[in-house]
């Protein structure tokens, strides 16, 4: 009586065995020729990718939300003091403003200009992002229909975002430098000392990232810029990834170790560049 | 067969909605896993098998959208819904304690197994702090987010049950 109550344990212990083993072939499979994956994602894609672009729009409407909300208070105190003002001074503002806009548009343009202007790029949306919190991946509405390929290097306002990391026909997955998996070899703008940038789940919480193994006579100070170092494998060189701070010599008393401010807003992450050129 | 489409229908509408809107909810730095909380679900209301094939197909999309191996994730899912379908029909679904327990504790089994094959392996031990800022929102985010989603599956479930009867009842 007792063994026949758990008979029908048998036919699902089969199905759990061969379920598994299913799991653990792919496993195995995508782990030693992670450069196929591609051909495996496309019927997916195919059914997912047009409904979550468009799902974004709803995304996208939540995250103005939150922007607007955090402007509405300021907004208000700024109306009430405008319309107390006189309108020879509200034409003055006026001028300021605009003249201010467009300097601060100029200034963006020159700086995009100097940096990256040698590279060819392509605009792309983000359009997913990592479900859970250990990783920090996202995914781009452009794939190798638009030409791009693995480890091309993608740029946000501000710097370096990531890289890409899986490519399907019209869509890629670029993992960012603060995931935990990262490691970008990078250099000091001015003093040129040698470092590692290493994404770290603890300093992400923080929105910082770690960097490690910089020489402890380095001539750096707090909040110098980072960038990518020409000896990298897979990083074009010069691109910004953050500004340095919270350094502090190592145990080792060789080299110093310490944190790094990104560039980029990964919070707020929407637009971003992908340099058509690989390493 | 019904029943197939509409699992099928309600596990891509939950992927959309955990890719594409849920990790946007302002002022929250965390997401419920809904994928989760559905095969639990499944496996409580109906058993090991549903369960296990609600699981890795779920784990199996997610995987291919943003996963770096295949089957990973898949996998967990898998023992998820098999461990909660030993407890369907000896276990009572009517009181929200139930699916409560169950998903703090198939949370932890879940992020554990994370932990253990993706970080421990490459010697990130600090667990304490990964607990503090990623496990421990997780888990209550979607502990809540599982008690409206488990009795919103409870009542279609009971449903969907009722309508079965009424046409198994036809043949007699």
């Amino acid at each position: 009586m007792k063994k026949r109550r758990f008979d029908f344990l048998f036919s699902i212990k089969y199905i759990l065995l061969i379920l598994t083993i299913i799991c653990l072939v792919s496993l195995v499979f995508t782990y030693s020729r992670g450069d196929t994956i591609g051909v495996y994602k496309t019927a997916v894609s195919k059914l997912f990718s047009p409904i979550s672009n468009a799902i974004t729009g709803i995304g996208d409407y939540f995250s103005e939300k939150k922007q607007l909300s955090a402007e509405k208070e300021e907004l208000q105190a700024k109306i009430e003091q405008l319309e107390e003002e006189n309108r020879l001074l509200l034409e003055q503002l006026k001028k300021y403003q605009s003249d201010y806009y467009s300097l601060n548009e100029m200034k963006s343009l020159l700086e995009i200009k100097d940096e990256f202007a040698s590279y060819p790029m392509v605009g792309a949306k983000v359009i997913a992002k990592e479900n859970g919190n250990w990783f920090s991946k996202f995914t781009i509405n452009r794939g190798s229909n638009d030409g791009i390929e693995k480890d091309m290097n993608v740029i946000a306002a501000g710097g370096l975002a990531g890289i890409v990391t899986q490519v399907g026909p019209d869509y890629a997955v670029v993992t960012s430098i603060l995931d935990d998996q990262m490691n970008v070899s990078a250099i000091g703008r001015t003093s040129r000392a040698s470092c590692m940038v290493m994404g770290d789940i603890d300093a992400m919480s923080e929105g910082y990232i770690r960097l490690m193994y910089m020489k402890k006579d380095a001539d750096i100070r707090e909040y110098d810029e980072i960038i990518t170092s020409p000896t990298s494998s897979k990083y074009l060189p010069d691109l910004t990834i953050g500004y340095a701070v919270l350094l502090q010599t190592d145990p080792n008393n060789m080299t110093m170790s310490g944190y790094l401010i990104p560039a980029v807003d990964f919070e707020n992450i929407e637009n971003v560049m992908v340099i058509m050129k690989r390493k | 067969m019904k029943r197939i489409l509409l699992q099928s229908l309600l596990m891509g509408i939950l992927i959309i909605l955990q890719v594409s809107i849920l990790n946007r909810i302002p002022y929250l730095n965390t997401s419920p896993n809904l994928i989760l909380i559905y095969t639990f679900s499944a496996g409580l209301l109906r058993g090991s098998v549903n369960g296990m094939f609600t699981g890795f197909f779920g784990g199996l999309i997610m995987d291919i959208i943003l996963g770096q191996y295949i089957g990973f994730s898949s996998l967990i899912y898998i023992v998820i819904g098999f461990l909660t379908g030993l407890t369907y029909q000896r276990l009572t679904t009517d009181v929200p304690l139930v699916p409560i327990l169950i998903a703090f504790f198939s949370e932890l089994i879940y992020h554990l197994y994370i932990f253990i094959f993706r970080f421990l392996v490459r010697n990130r031990l600090n667990f304490g702090s990964y607990f503090k800022n990623i496990i421990f929102p997780e888990i209550i985010f979607t502990v809540v987010v599982s008690i409206i989603l488990f009795g919103l599956l409870y009542y279609g479930n009971n449903l969907l049950e009722d309508s079965e009867k009424r046409s198994a009842l036809k043949f007699v």
